[in-house]
């Protein structure tokens, strides 16, 4: 079965890289724009992996990660976080706590980026 | 006495607590790395008017506030990145407005002490020394009032304060340049302790703006180069499937390149803040430096041609190993080569390697401009943002700061030779691994 993966960044052109490098590994992508928008999106459907980018204006993807958990009715979706940053251990142990799997530098390695994706929708 | 090796960096924090626990600062010109006289001393603090901070660090001779300690050890501490953070938050103009706030404040509260034997003109309040200022007030006091009690007072805390630190304490009058005084006048007991904590408290809300604000750079100027390499790689990976002619795929390649470059020149921005903080992290690895200069040479092929400048390659069969991190010593040789490209119009940049002693020397030589003699003592000084603008000549600022810091995080040295119209010779030293 095709697996589902929920991309929420604030960058269209960001957006679109990484959708069509999900699309030509063959899964199905939906966008969101803000952390709200994609909220209500996995409140409606069925993901198996949402990609979050971690600084967003408004909601930032630590606080949409936060929600997600809160949340009981979308609280186990597997999340990743897509990041310019790079953690020191200490930032890494906070977004481990969020639950999230993996996060994923940018500018991204395209190969390394569709490794990390199959890993986690195992 | 070799100041480089023993300099610790500090923080504005560590240096709020330097102030509280000890006494004596000496200031250090560092481009003669010799202790100053009292006298010199009294030249650049009479020039620390209004924004004294910046004149002691571009007009004078940039020199190094160092502290020394009266402990027995053979240890300094270099006050100038603190004073340097200072220097920027005055340049800020909100963070002039609220310093000055702060400053006003205290003073507001001095003044109203010494209300009772009249008003002490705001000029003489900024731009005299401290040690003048209570002479003034003294005598004003006696002249104008005769009150023979605040006279006392006054002398006694003047005194207790010369014969504690010296006849000349100098770091009241450091510190009168840009917090003027509050931390100083604690001694005097004119601050309450909260008053104190609040101006520290200050001082950390602008650092913590200025790292933020390098962070929010580095994301905004990151952003737009992701899609770049995303999509030029994913072109590349599969030429065919997207019938790429060879050229495309060749042109398509050096876009790649230099989006890639791009990315890491901002990681470089971002280094310099992160060098300067301690943040930055070293992997320290075994070293093949004849491979790194490879590889880094290839990169400016392109740049040899379009230029018409030679670029040359002299390394013996052999170079032992050393250790460091690669990517960092990359960084260092790759700017050494951007600059000898950027001042060589005619001739040839060459690289050279080989062991001396126990080091492995790296000199990148280059047939271009040269460098005024006088220009050498500032090429490595630490990054310090206003110095483009006023010493448009220099250019190199930031990339020779960056290098030398990451050179001396090896134990290295790096230095230079040069002689104007016929051109450099940067080098950099290393030690062997054993």
């Amino acid at each position: 079965m095709t697996k589902k993966v929920l991309i929420v960044d604030d960058e269209a052109d960001i957006r679109a890289l990484v959708k069509t490098l999900l699309e030509d590994e063959g899964y199905e992508v939906t966008i969101a724009k803000n952390g709200q928008e994609g909220l209500q999106k996995l409140k409606k459907g069925k993901f198996d992996l949402t990609l979050i980018d971690m600084f967003m204006p408004g909601m930032s993807g630590r606080e949409m990660c936060e929600r997600i958990r809160n949340n009981s009715k979308i609280k186990d979706v597997k999340c990743a976080f897509l990041t310019i940053a790079q953690f020191s251990s200490e930032g890494q142990k906070q977004i481990k706590k969020l639950g999230s799997l993996d996060y994923i530098r940018k500018p991204i390695d395209n190969d390394d980026f569709k490794e990390r994706i199959k890993k986690m929708l195992r | 006495m070799d100041i480089g090796s023993n300099i610790i960096e500090t923080g504005v924090d560590r240096l709020l607590k330097l102030v509280k626990e000890r006494g004596r600062i000496l200031l250090i010109d560092a481009a003669k790395e010799i202790e100053v006289s009292s006298n010199e001393i009294l030249e650049w603090v009479n020039l620390l008017g209004e924004e004294g901070a910046i004149s002691i660090e571009y007009r004078q001779k940039k020199p190094y506030l160092v502290e020394k300690r009266l402990a027995k050890e053979e240890d300094y501490l270099t006050l100038k990145e603190a004073y340097r953070k200072f220097a920027e938050a005055i340049i800020k103009r909100i963070t002039i407005n609220s310093l000055k706030a702060e400053i006003n404040m205290s003073f507001e509260s001095l003044a109203r002490k010494l209300d009772a034997f009249g008003t002490i003109e705001n000029e003489s309040l900024l731009h005299n020394s401290y040690s003048k200022f209570f002479e003034a007030a003294v005598k004003k006091a006696k002249l104008q009032f005769g009150n023979e009690e605040l006279e006392r007072i006054f002398k006694n805390a003047y005194n207790s304060v010369k014969k504690k630190y010296g006849n000349f304490p100098v770091f009241m009058q450091i510190f009168k340049a840009v917090p003027r005084g509050i931390l100083e006048m604690e001694r005097f007991d004119l601050l309450s302790k909260e008053e104190v904590e609040k101006v520290a408290k200050e001082m950390k809300r602008i650092e913590i703006m200025k790292s933020d604000f390098s962070n929010i750079a580095a994301h905004e100027l990151r952003t737009p180069i992701v899609p770049i390499i995303g999509f030029l790689e994913r072109l590349l990976k599969s030429p065919r499937k997207f019938k790429l002619t060879k050229l495309v795929q060749k042109q398509l390649e050096i876009c790649l390149r230099n989006a890639k470059r791009l990315d890491s020149l901002v990681d470089d921005i971002l280094s310099v803040s992160k060098l300067e903080s301690g943040e930055m992290k070293f992997s320290f690895k075994n070293l093949n430096l004849k491979k790194i200069i490879n590889n880094v040479k290839a990169d400016f092929s392109s740049l040899a041609k379009k230029k018409k400048v030679r670029l040359n390659l002299k390394l013996p069969s052999k170079l032992p190993e050393i250790k460091g991190d690669e990517q960092r010593i990359s960084q260092v040789l790759t700017n050494l080569i951007e600059n000898a490209f950027k001042f060589t119009n005619r001739g040839s940049v060459t690289i050279l390697a080989g062991k001396n002693g126990r080091k492995v020397v790296v000199q990148v030589k280059d047939t271009g401009i040269g460098i005024d003699q006088r220009e050498i003592p500032k090429l490595f000084e630490e990054y310090f943002q206003i110095a483009p603008i006023e010493n448009k000549q220099i250019g190199t600022g930031l990339g020779l700061a960056i290098c030398k810091k990451i050179i001396r995080k090896h134990n290295g040295e790096i230095w230079v030779e040069s002689e104007l119209g016929k051109g450099s010779s940067f080098y950099f030293a290393l030690p062997i691994n054993r």
